[in-house]
């Protein structure tokens, strides 16, 4: 339904701090991103919201940091550990940046549009 | 018991943190620095959570799995982590590297010229003794190369062994030739050789008596050429079944025989040439630059060795070659001839007594070069002090010019140069000069090859193979590459550690001077003092060996003595009475001859190759074998043998015309050969014979006085000596060719005409060749010293001028410096002589460190002389004294020339330039 080229939107946007000059985005930033989307969260806390019905963690602690490290230098989170009022756990606390709200809601469009679009229905109908 | 678990655990890294933190180490550091804690306290977190959730019995099984898998996990991301900065750094640097390196390349190097054309005259000076450094370094490489470097020129030459032995009978000490049957051993028991072939070189004469001129002839084994891996260029080798006895000889020409003798007739194969009065025919050609084992001989032939009856077996005379099989290294070569040897021990006791038969096997290489490798690499490391030396010199002259830029580098760095741009603008500027220097030298370096070929004695091998080639002029680029690099960094250091506010407050040049700078400065010239003192220690030690060489009592006089070879045909002289009518007649009316005041003939003259090493048996000591009995070396000579060479007689008499094939046997003996059989007995009336059965004994008439036969440095040996005309009933034959020498009163060169003359009245068909003085056979003798003492003479003489340029360019930029402070002091009263005296006192002492040093290091060097030096040691007290009075002089005159300015400075004028 909705058809947009995001190909074509992505090379038009240069200015970086246009959130479609930031998509799309890894499924693991894009989680990441959901999940400090609102609240602060510190790393073990990411990788508990992360897991699974299933019980398993879909990110693990080697990669976790990393995509972190990617998302701090983009300006997608930020570190909010001072205002955590539990500091004696003295865990680094992080959160997503107004930029990094915005870039989250541009993907959510994106892979919305794109399950709606006319290609999509084919996942939908029995073999 | 679980909460006890983890509360002992809880928030604590514990063993399975401490290895987490471990495995944490593998991020790159910036990134373990920014979130290593955080993952650690992720980590722990982590396994609290599930060691809590479960019981106690289970919970350290998943606390090792969670360990695991975090491992797994941590080691993974900081794998990719570092990969990924790599590839970050790697696009940077290509979008920094291009152009921007290049430009900057660019600029420098215009920089570095604008720089040097304003002061050309420093620019020169460097480049020439860059060029001087450079230039010797290269040409003395160049040798290096040739002789010792360059592999063989033959395929896989690095497989190609040479095979000598000692029998142990006698004492004679070194290895020599093998015999025949042990030829024949090493050829068909040793599994280590693919191939082993035999030589023996000889000079022939070609041509009929009309025209005949004497040519050297390798005889070889048929499959010399297959192991050396070389073909003809015309026709063929000779084959196995040509190399018998009694079959009809053939010969192989060289390149340079074909060319001289038969124009490059490509029609020449089967032609034929007479050779020692026989019809021989040519079957081919070799290649151009074939010339085994060394230059000179003209054709090869066959050896035709009896295999069914071969010599004697300690007639040891074939120089023997093998090529290893592939895959077999030279130890294992060595492991299984040294089994042979101690079979062949067992087996024949009677040749090889004592500790037995011992083999040498070495590469054919270091066979051909290795007396001269220490040497040359002597040499080598003298050249390289030279240039040491140069470097020294440039980099002064460029500290002296930072010293004067002081203020232009000062101010570069204050608008932003780098450190890093201020040294490699710098760099540039060195490597500039080095570069020039470097092409200056490559020219330096063809005039001096072509030098060092005009001067480099005989006895050098593979003489033809020097030459400049690619390998020489890499190393001439990387020699221009070091010395950039050597004289360079240290003015680059000096002017880029400066204090960029203090020089640029200080305003003006550099008066008053830097005092680091002075002192770098006057270490430098340290330096070149302790190098030029080295050199000169070498050199004087060389000069005082070949003096000493040439000084020493060889036992023979060498002044106005002609002589020349003579080989008549084996034909026409085909008993042993003709031969000796021959001599007799010629000697008897060659000493007649105007002029003549004794000619003689002889196997070999002192200093001109190896004698015969006879066994003999003493009278009154039988022994059972060959083995036990001694052996000594003998000459074969005409009577006025001892009065045309100058030896002594001690005791008894001489040979006269009267000692012949008719009357008794008798003998004359060396020293050494009485103090060896007779020690402290009369030696005169004892008898000796050969070892062979049927030879009657001979009576000892005479002793003269040892000669140093091998060369001046060499101790004499025992000797015995025969009449030539009574050898062949005495000692097996009378030799047919033989060395003539003519002493004469005074030039003995112009008797060569009337001995043509008479030579050919007698017989015209017998050649002349090798015609020398004596004179010019002890030059020969003397020549590798005298080489290397004309070398190091003239790179010490060289070194020594830049010290003296270098302790007078300190001294006298010390005054120029100092012309405020010496103008003061003179006001205030100081004399003349005062002032001299206190800058002469200056140059000397750092000068005297730079002697002492020098001093210290041609003590710790000299071992490397030993084997060089002649009737010195290579500590000599003498000569190291000469040469710190030389060092001495040296510096006080090059300290001379700027005191005396100093002390003529005018106080008026020196305090008036302020």
């Amino acid at each position: 339904m909705f058809s947009h080229n995001i190909t074509a939107m992505n090379s038009v946007s240069n200015n970086l701090r246009d959130p479609i000059g930031y998509l799309p985005l890894s499924p693991q930033d894009f989680q990441v991103l959901m999940l400090v989307f609102d609240q602060p969260l510190y790393g073990y806390g990411i990788v508990k919201a992360s897991t699974d019905e299933s019980g398993t963690a879909v990110l693990d602690l080697g990669s976790l940091y990393r995509i972190i490290g990617r998302l701090i230098k983009k300006g997608l989170i930020e570190d909010v550990t001072a205002e955590q009022a539990d500091a004696k756990r003295q865990r680094r606390y992080y959160r997503a940046t107004e930029l990094g709200r915005r870039v989250t809601r541009a993907e959510a469009v994106r892979l919305r549009e794109l399950l709606e679009s006319e290609q999509a229905e084919l996942l939908w109908q029995k073999p | 018991m679980a909460k006890a678990v983890s509360r002992n655990r809880s928030g604590k890294p514990g063993l399975s943190g401490t290895w987490i933190g471990f495995l944490i180490q593998s991020f790159p550091a910036d990134f373990r620095h920014e979130y290593g804690s955080d993952m650690l306290k992720a980590f722990v977190d982590q396994r609290d959570d599930v060691v809590r959730a479960h019981s106690t019995l289970v919970g350290p099984w998943f606390l090792a799995a969670i360990t695991l898998a975090a491992s797994w996990q941590v080691v993974r991301a900081g794998i990719a982590e570092r990969r990924s900065v790599a590839n970050r750094n790697r696009q940077l640097h290509r979008q920094h590297r291009k152009e921007p390196m290049l430009a900057t390349m660019i600029s420098d190097l215009r920089y570095a010229l604008r720089g040097h054309l304003r002061q050309p005259g420093l620019a020169v000076i460097a480049i020439l003794t860059l060029a001087l450094g450079i230039g010797a370094c290269t040409a003395i490489f160049s040798v290096v190369n040739g002789v010792l470097l360059r592999p063989l020129p033959y395929p896989d030459s690095q497989q190609l062994v040479s095979i000598q032995v000692n029998s142990r009978i006698g004492s004679t000490e070194g290895f020599y030739d093998l015999s025949e049957p042990e030829f024949l051993d090493f050829g068909s028991q040793i599994s280590s050789f693919s191939e082993v072939a035999g030589y023996s070189g000889t000079a022939v004469t070609m041509g009929d008596s009309l025209s005949s001129r004497r040519i050297r002839v390798m005889r070889t084994t048929a499959n010399l050429f297959p192991l050396l891996g070389v073909n003809p260029i015309l026709g063929r080798t000779f084959s196995a079944d040509e190399d018998i006895p009694d079959v009809p000889r053939v010969v192989v020409l060289s390149y340079g025989m074909w060319q001289t003798e038969f124009g490059g007739d490509a029609n020449v194969v089967g032609r034929s040439i007479i050779i020692a009065s026989q019809p021989v025919t040519i079957i081919g050609v070799m290649p151009a630059g074939f010339e085994f084992p060394r230059p000179g001989f003209d054709a090869y032939s066959q050896l035709q060795l009896d295999r069914e009856n071969p010599w004697e077996r300690n007639n040891h005379y074939l120089p023997t070659i093998a090529r290893l099989t592939p895959g077999i290294s030279l130890e294992q070569a060595r492991n299984e001839v040294n089994v042979l040897a101690a079979r062949l021990t067992e087996g024949h006791p009677e040749y090889y007594p004592n500790r037995g038969l011992a083999v040498q096997l070495q590469s054919f290489q270091d066979s051909i070069v290795g007396t001269v490798k220490t040497p040359l690499f002597i040499l080598l490391a003298a050249v390289g002090f030279v240039l040491l030396t140069a470097c020294v010199n440039v980099a002064n002259l460029l500290l002296a010019r930072g010293e004067a830029r002081k203020r232009e580098i000062a101010i570069r760095s204050a608008i932003g140069a780098s450190g890093g741009r201020l040294t490699r603008q710098l760099l540039t500027e060195s490597f500039l000069l080095a570069g020039l220097g470097g092409i200056a030298g490559v020219g330096v370096a063809i005039v001096g090859v072509d030098a060092l070929l005009a001067i480099a004695p005989s006895v050098l091998p593979r003489l033809d193979e020097i030459g400049i080639d690619v390998t020489v002029l890499g190393f001439s680029l990387a020699a221009a590459i070091a010395t950039g690099l050597l004289f360079g960094v240290i003015p680059v250091l000096h002017a880029t550690r400066q204090d960029v506010q203090e020089v640029l407050k200080e305003g003006g040049g550099a008066r008053g001077g830097v005092r680091s700078g002075h002192v770098l400065r006057r270490a430098l010239v340290a330096t070149q003092v302790m190098l030029a003192v080295v050199l000169v220690t070498g050199s004087g030690l060389m000069l005082r060996s070949v003096i000493n060489m040439y000084d020493i009592d060889k036992g023979f006089e060498t002044a106005n003595i002609l002589t020349f070879r003579i080989d008549p045909s084996p034909s026409r002289y085909d008993t042993q009475p003709k031969r000796v009518s021959y001599y007799t007649q010629l000697l008897e009316r060659m000493n007649a001859l105007p002029g003549v005041r004794a000619a003689a003939a002889v196997q070999s003259l002192p200093m001109t190759g190896g004698t015969n090493n006879w066994s003999i048996i003493i009278e009154g000591r039988p022994v059972a074998n060959v083995g036990e009995a001694p052996a000594d070396l003998v000459q074969r000579v005409t009577p006025e043998y001892f009065d045309a060479l100058g030896m002594t007689l001690v005791r008894g008499r001489l040979f006269t015309h009267q000692d012949d094939a008719g009357s008794p046997p008798v003998v004359v003996i060396s020293e050494a050969m009485a103090q060896k059989h007779w020690p402290g007995q009369e030696a005169i009336g004892r008898r000796m014979k050969v070892f062979m059965p049927d030879w009657p004994w001979i009576e000892i008439i005479g002793i003269v006085k040892d000669v140093r036969h091998r060369g001046p440095n060499q101790e004499p040996r025992p000797r015995w000596y025969v009449p030539h005309a009574q050898a062949y009933v005495s000692a097996y034959s009378s030799p047919l060719a033989t060395t003539i020498a003519v002493r004469s009163d005074s030039d003995p060169t112009l008797l060569m005409g009337p001995i043509r003359g008479l030579m050919a009245e007698i017989d015209g068909s017998v050649p002349i060749s090798n015609v020398r003085t004596m004179n010019q056979i002890l030059d020969g003798a003397v020549g590798g010293q005298r080489f290397v003492m004309t070398l190091l003479t003239v790179f010490g003489v060289l070194a020594l001028f830049l010290a003296v340029v270098g302790v007078y360019g300190v001294v006298s930029y010390a005054v120029s410096q100092r012309t405020h402070e010496i103008g003061l002091r003179m006001a205030l009263g100081a004399k003349r002589s005062n002032v001299l005296a206190q800058v002469m006192r200056e140059g000397l002492v750092f000068s005297l460190v730079g002697i002492g040093a020098g001093l210290i290091g041609s003590f710790a060097l000299s071992r490397t002389f030993e084997s060089m030096v002649f009737g010195i040691t290579p500590t000599d007290p003498v000569t190291y004294g000469v040469v710190v009075i030389v060092l001495v002089i040296a510096a006080a005159g090059a300290s001379l020339l700027p005191a005396r300015r100093a002390s003529r400075v005018s106080p008026m004028v020196a305090l008036r330039d302020e």
